[in-house]
């Protein structure tokens, strides 16, 4: 039954995608991002569809499970980056807008009059996104695996996955993402709701008993300590709120928007939203009384269900787990092949129109999924783990980004931005290459850094490298000067 | 000086939440029989939606002026 109903998901899945192009002309900006006609309720979808993937599924409940109170990072920050956005998205919206822009790339591009920095940028999105989609494809083949009891494996899971993904990207481009983040965002909410309802009253009697024994007996669960302890959760919420709109996909579907009053009653809205998360947290909790000994803490919330529920019922959870993959896994595909042909081919090749970038971009969706399918077949690290690395990386866009809007000129030249940027994105390379932390490489900083995010580390040094920049251009300007 | 409030109003979560992290990481007491810790940031994010309520109110009237 529960094969079944995964399967019916795949399909359903693929269907709506394919009836999302009815009645379009799929040009290049009503595949990327709509024709910028979405209303609020779509943008919602979309803005929440950050919310629940297949990180809050498996992710976010298997890292309670596992660390305990660090988990409320995950809680923390979408609340936060909401706010943020609220400020952020809308001046964003409008220069798009003005300049009739695509691709975050094509934003650097054009408000730093720099094709350069827009190829550095479009090639960080890239490598940020491209852990983020395998992320998708690793819970999705997970998912399947667990609840149809091993019949479809993890391996061909993320192959059907993937295809999925291809037929409905390439037919339909983010149209397909908002159509199935309606029926994604209804089965997740029921799931999750359910489930955080239902598991810590089978395993502890409800919510208010679980915390007793849970507290009684496993009191580390509800503290921070080393290595997450009080620096560790302020810089990682603080890394993930500040890099949340930093995503190439955010800038797409904030340019889908059809006004920006849409960011500003999300704004108010999704906090609210964010708060089922708990439900996550409840069950992940559950779970350490229903299965106590998992060695993949990922798997606790389809460990603790395939165990307290019938067969049908772990078949509709592995159904919305796919859905919640397949989302937003849909609006990284069509991003990156948007950024590879519009932003990466059509710079260095013959292409004389927008329909050739368009058909490259949907071409593109072929080899993009499929070395994302290949990441997350080979690949090993945890959930959690690859969301952090992409963030780490994508965060470094913010310093230009904000100072593009509210600073000076001269300190938001193309130049600040290119070297910050690269400097953050070298310091988050070294330290994720070598394993160590910002306090190994500098020694003499103070020992309650030792657990500071190595985003927040490298976040540092990108704006330090930023004001140096100004420095040295303010200085040669002043001496070019008294020179003449 | 409303658009000062609103900023003001937009940083508190902000504040609320990282200061929680410091000051009710404890197991020590519990709040309606929850960890303070995980009461705090629940709490902190129910109570950014009517915050940015109130930032979005002075919008309209920044707005009509």
């Amino acid at each position: 039954m529960a094969l079944l109903i995964v399967i019916a998901s795949f399909v359903i899945a693929t269907l709506l995608g394919l009836l999302a192009r009815s009645g379009k002309k799929m040009d290049l900006e009503q595949w990327t991002i709509g024709g910028r006609g979405f209303g609020s309720a779509l943008v919602f979808l979309l803005m929440a569809g950050e919310i629940y993937t297949t990180f809050t599924f498996l992710g976010a409940s298997g890292y309670i499970y596992k660390h305990g109170a660090p988990a409320l990072y995950i809680l923390a920050y979408g609340a936060l980056a909401y706010i943020l956005g609220y400020w952020l998205l809308p001046p964003i919206w409008r220069y798009a807008k003005e300049n009739n822009l695509i691709t975050q790339a094509d934003f650097f591009s054009h408000r730093f009059n720099s094709p350069s920095l827009g190829i550095a940028v479009g090639f960080l999105g890239i490598l940020a996104m491209l852990p983020y989609l395998a992320l998708q494809l690793k819970g999705l083949g997970l998912i399947v695996e667990i609840t149809t009891g091993g019949a479809i494996s993890q391996t061909t899971a993320i192959l059907i996955g993937a295809a999925a993904l291809i037929v409905y990207v390439s037919a339909s481009g983010i149209h397909a993402s908002a159509w199935t983040a309606v029926l994604k965002d209804i089965a997740v909410l029921a799931v999750v709701v359910f489930l955080g309802i239902y598991l810590p009253d089978h395993a502890f009697g409800g919510i208010g008993p679980m915390f007793s024994h849970l507290l009684r007996n496993k009191p580390q669960l509800f503290v921070l300590h080393t290595p997450n302890n009080s620096v560790w959760f302020i810089s990682t919420v603080l890394i993930s709120a500040l890099g949340f709109w930093m995503w190439p996909h955010a800038f797409a579907y904030t340019f889908a928007a059809r006004d920006e009053t849409s960011f500003k009653r999300n704004a108010v809205l999704l906090p609210l939203y964010q708060l089922i998360l708990v439900f996550v947290f409840f069950v992940g909790l559950a779970a350490i009384g229903i299965v106590p000994h998992l060695k993949q803490s990922d798997l606790a919330l389809l460990a603790a269900t395939a165990s307290s529920l019938p067969n049908w019922a772990l078949g509709i959870v592995g159904g919305s787990g796919v859905l919640a993959a397949l989302v937003p896994g849909s609006l990284l595909v069509i991003v990156i092949s948007t950024l590879l042909s519009k932003n990466g081919l059509a710079l260095y090749t013959r292409f004389s129109s927008e329909a050739q970038v368009a058909l490259a971009a949907k071409l593109l969706v072929i080899p993009v999924t499929a070395i994302a399918a290949t990441f997350a077949i080979v690949g090993n690290s945890s959930i959690v783990g690859l969301l952090l690395l992409g963030y780490s990386y994508i965060t470094q866009l913010f310093p230009a980004l904000i100072l593009s809007f509210f600073a000076p000129k001269y300190l938001a030249g193309k130049h600040g931005a290119f070297w910050g940027i690269l400097t953050g994105t070298l310091v988050v390379t070294i330290l994720t290459v070598t394993h160590d932390r910002i306090i190994d490489l500098l020694p003499f900083l103070p020992k309650q850094l030792a657990d500071l995010n190595n985003g927040i580390a490298a976040l540092t040094c990108n704006f330090l490298a930023l004001i140096a920049v100004y420095v040295v251009t303010v200085l040669n300007f002043k001496v070019r000067r008294v020179g003449s | 000086m409303r658009r000062f409030i609103q900023i003001l109003l937009s940083l508190v979560p902000f504040l609320g939440i990282t200061l929680s992290a410091v000051y009710f990481n404890t197991t020590k007491s519990t709040i309606f029989g929850i960890p303070p810790l995980y009461f705090w940031i629940a709490t902190w994010v129910l109570v950014a939606s009517p915050i940015m309520m109130v930032v979005k109110i002075i919008d309209r009237h920044i707005g009509r002026k």
